[in-house]
């Protein structure tokens, strides 16, 4: 199952490479992306035997990972191929600077969109740390080029602060995987393994001094890569320059890859006693990303921008929640997995919204209910539902952390969160419904119907994430309580 | 380094060691573009020795396919990728943000730093790490000044390169274990990661007639 999960994506990379027509070529994302989501799906069914002791190994929190990947990959290329029919050929004017421009070939995009894949699902299905930084890596490697689709000089500009800034990162996260196998180094445990359960069978014989080191190195690595302030700067330029799926991806499977990272570090920090520590760790930069998210949030007028910003703020959500005890870790889990769907689906609406208007600024977006008929109602119903609006899931999830929090007796902390929470709100709110009302700006004829391809898989998120947070199933409540579970009894 | 036998393998390590902090000063004083693909080039070859010094498994063709690997890489293959690079793009000296004076007085504080880090930290199982210790972190200090001070793209890469040098350096008394895979897992990510950037800048500088950052300065909030 594993092999089948790693070599389907990237034999149809490499394939797709040599694939001269587009037709072909789009066929067989669509089909790889399907193929990899069953193969997904079956691994609820038929759990996957490991494979050379955890070298792949799929635990709950791995299962939940992959699943939430393979489907926002096959979402985004059902989009992808609505998006590469609207795409205009050959050399055109960018409508923000004004300079001409051209994409990357076809083929390159969808062999890296393919790399991105089989690398996202290495990190699920790995508890070694040292495959699992091999496939964080790749993933920066992978998706640089695909920032760099549209081959302007604001692409670049991104394209070379992701790849820089990451890689830098993850080269921290390196020293933390030295740092944090010189640490627990005896003569007993199994040498240079690096498995998460090897590692926690020698929890007695750890080095303090060497394991904190590691503990910070690996979290300003993989903190790095999830957009955890103060090192997020990439992220906006990144998130707001990509094409709309690309940033779907990077918001929806990318950061949850670095926050498994995160996740699995900190499985180990409470089995050898440095709960504690790691704890206080991760609340502080979640606090520190609400608050850097609040501030640019408020007032800021690029919508893709708004979104990234966004992401900051969810993912230092994530980290209030695992540093919050048991409860809620729980709704952190379930919190990554609401984030994703419904920030693809947001972006993936974004892209729309930016090709009639060919604007990002907010300002001058108006009347989008009319002009775009399925996209604007989306899109409200999509930015009510990240800001934490009941029915949504993220209501759920939020209200969750917050009673973890809660039960833990850390009221100012919980009011704090409650605070951001609201101020986000605000922040999200006011300018996406100046968006949706108004006239439609001279000179854009309003739309009578959409492409399906570009609408279809953000109305299928959106529909998911009004489930969670209507009603959810046992067995997934059951999944949740596995995932969240191993952070504090591996 | 009392009571080691120069020509022991302690003894060339301890050398070897020592000249690596070398080039890592001399990196941060260094002017010229070539100059400091030389270095890096020399600091490859020093650290693809290192396995050879290091090993005790049981395996004796294992430490010398490893140095061939690590020296074949690091050496010759990525400077030679930065070389390439650097021969399409016009001739430029460096233009740090701050002077090679103070850069390798930083670097100099690094090292004090990294030595009063390793006696912080103490001994481990294995005492080969915390003799490694010093050395490999004032290389990654190194390394990351050099991408924060450096104004062009392709420097910034050498500084990457440096950093990735002093994290092998860390990792090489696992050598021991005879546990290849993973290492070389990593070394190609490295290798891919270069080949990514070397093509980063090519376009930075057909967009941009130019490689230097501060040309960045569109994407602001």
């Amino acid at each position: 199952m594993f092999i089948a999960l790693l070599c389907l994506p990237f034999a149809a990379a490499i394939a797709s490479w040599f694939i001269p027509t587009d037709a072909p070529r789009r066929l067989v994302l669509l089909t790889v992306a399907g193929g990899e989501l069953l193969l997904a799906l079956s691994c609820w069914i038929i759990p996957p035997i490991s494979f050379n002791e955890e070298i792949f190994q799929l635990d709950a929190m791995g299962k939940l990972v992959l699943t939430l990947t393979t489907l926002l990959f096959f979402v985004a290329s059902v989009y992808a191929v609505g998006y590469f029919r609207s795409e205009t050929a050959g050399v055109r004017k960018d409508f923000q600077q004004g300079l001409h421009f051209s994409n990357a070939p076809e083929a390159t995009f969808t062999a890296c969109l393919l790399l991105f894949l089989t690398s996202a699902v290495l990190v699920a299905i790995t508890r070694h740390f040292g495959l699992l930084w091999v496939g964080i890596e790749t993933t920066t490697l992978v998706s640089a080029p695909l920032i760099y689709f549209h081959r302007h000089r604001r692409s670049l500009e991104a394209t070379w602060k992701y790849l820089l800034i990451c890689s830098v990162g993850i080269a921290l996260a390196l020293i933390g995987n030295v740092l944090l196998d010189i640490s627990v180094h005896t003569q007993e445990r199994p040498a240079s393994s690096m498995s998460v359960d090897a590692l926690i069978l020698n929890a007695g014989n750890i080095y303090p001094g060497w394991f904190k080191a590691a503990f910070v190195f690996l979290f300003i690595g993989y903190g790095t890569k999830m957009g955890v302030a103060p090192m997020h700067t990439w992220l906006p330029d990144a998130h707001s320059e990509a094409p709309s799926l690309v940033s779907a991806l990077l918001s929806g499977a990318l950061l949850n890859c670095a926050f498994l990272g995160i996740f699995r570090l900190f499985q180990i920090s409470t089995a050898v006693g440095f709960g504690e520590f790691a704890s206080s760790l991760l609340l502080a930069f979640g606090f520190l990303s609400m608050l850097v998210a609040a501030m640019f949030i408020v007032g800021q007028g690029d919508f893709k921008r708004m979104l990234a910003y966004s992401s900051v703020e969810h993912m230092g959500i994530l980290l209030i929640a695992l540093g919050s005890g048991m409860e809620a870790a729980r709704g952190g889990v379930l919190h990554m997995i609401n984030h994703s769907l419904a920030k693809a689906a947001l972006f993936l609406l974004a892209g729309n919204i930016l090709a009639k208007y060919n604007t990002k600024s907010g300002h001058d977006v108006t009347g989008l209910a009319k002009t775009l008929p399925f996209t604007g109602p989306l899109w409200l119903a999509g930015i009510f539902a990240i800001a934490g609006f009941p029915p949504f899931g993220l209501f759920i999830s939020e209200y969750s952390v917050l009673q973890g929090i809660l039960r833990q007796g850390n009221f100012w902390p919980a009011l704090l969160y409650l605070a951001l929470l609201g101020i986000i709100f605000v922040g999200m709110i006011t300018p996406i419904l100046h968006m949706c009302q108004g006239k439609t700006p001279p000179g854009i004829r309003p739309a009578r119907t959409e492409n399906l391809f570009l609408t279809v898989p953000s109305f299928c998120l959106m529909l998911l994430v009004l489930s969670l947070g209507i009603m959810m199933p046992e067995w997934f409540g059951e999944a949740l309580d596995l995932a969240a579970a191993l952070a504090f009894k591996p | 380094m009392s009571g080691v036998p120069f020509f022991s393998s302690m003894g060339w390590l301890h050398v070897i060691l020592g000249f690596i902090v070398l080039t890592d000063l001399s990196l941060l004083a260094a002017e010229h573009r070539r100059v400091c693909i030389r270095l890096i080039a020399l600091q490859g070859m020093l650290l693809g020795a290192l396995p050879l010094l290091m090993h005790t498994g049981e395996t004796a063709i294992y430490p010398w396919v490893v140095a061939a690997i690590f020296f074949g890489t690091k050496g010759i293959l990525l400077p030679w990728l930065l070389w390439r690079t650097m021969k399409q793009l016009p001739f430029s000296a460096m233009r740090p943000y701050v002077g090679s004076t103070v850069c390798v007085l930083i670097g100099l504080c690094g090292f004090m730093l990294s030595l009063w880090l390793a006696g912080r930290l103490g001994l481990t199982f294995n005492a080969l790490f915390s003799q490694v210790f010093p050395t490999s972190f004032t290389t990654i200090f190194a390394g990351l000044l050099l991408i924060v001070t450096q104004r062009t793209a392709l420097n910034q890469i050498f500084g990457y390169l440096v950093l990735e040098n002093g994290i092998y350096l860390l990792n090489v008394p696992m050598i021991q274990y005879e546990n290849l895979w993973l290492e070389l897992s990593i070394l190609l990510d490295i290798l891919v990661g270069i080949f990514v950037m070397g093509i980063a800048v090519l376009h930075i500088y057909r967009v941009f007639e130019s490689t230097d950052v501060d040309r960045f300065a569109v994407l602001r909030d």
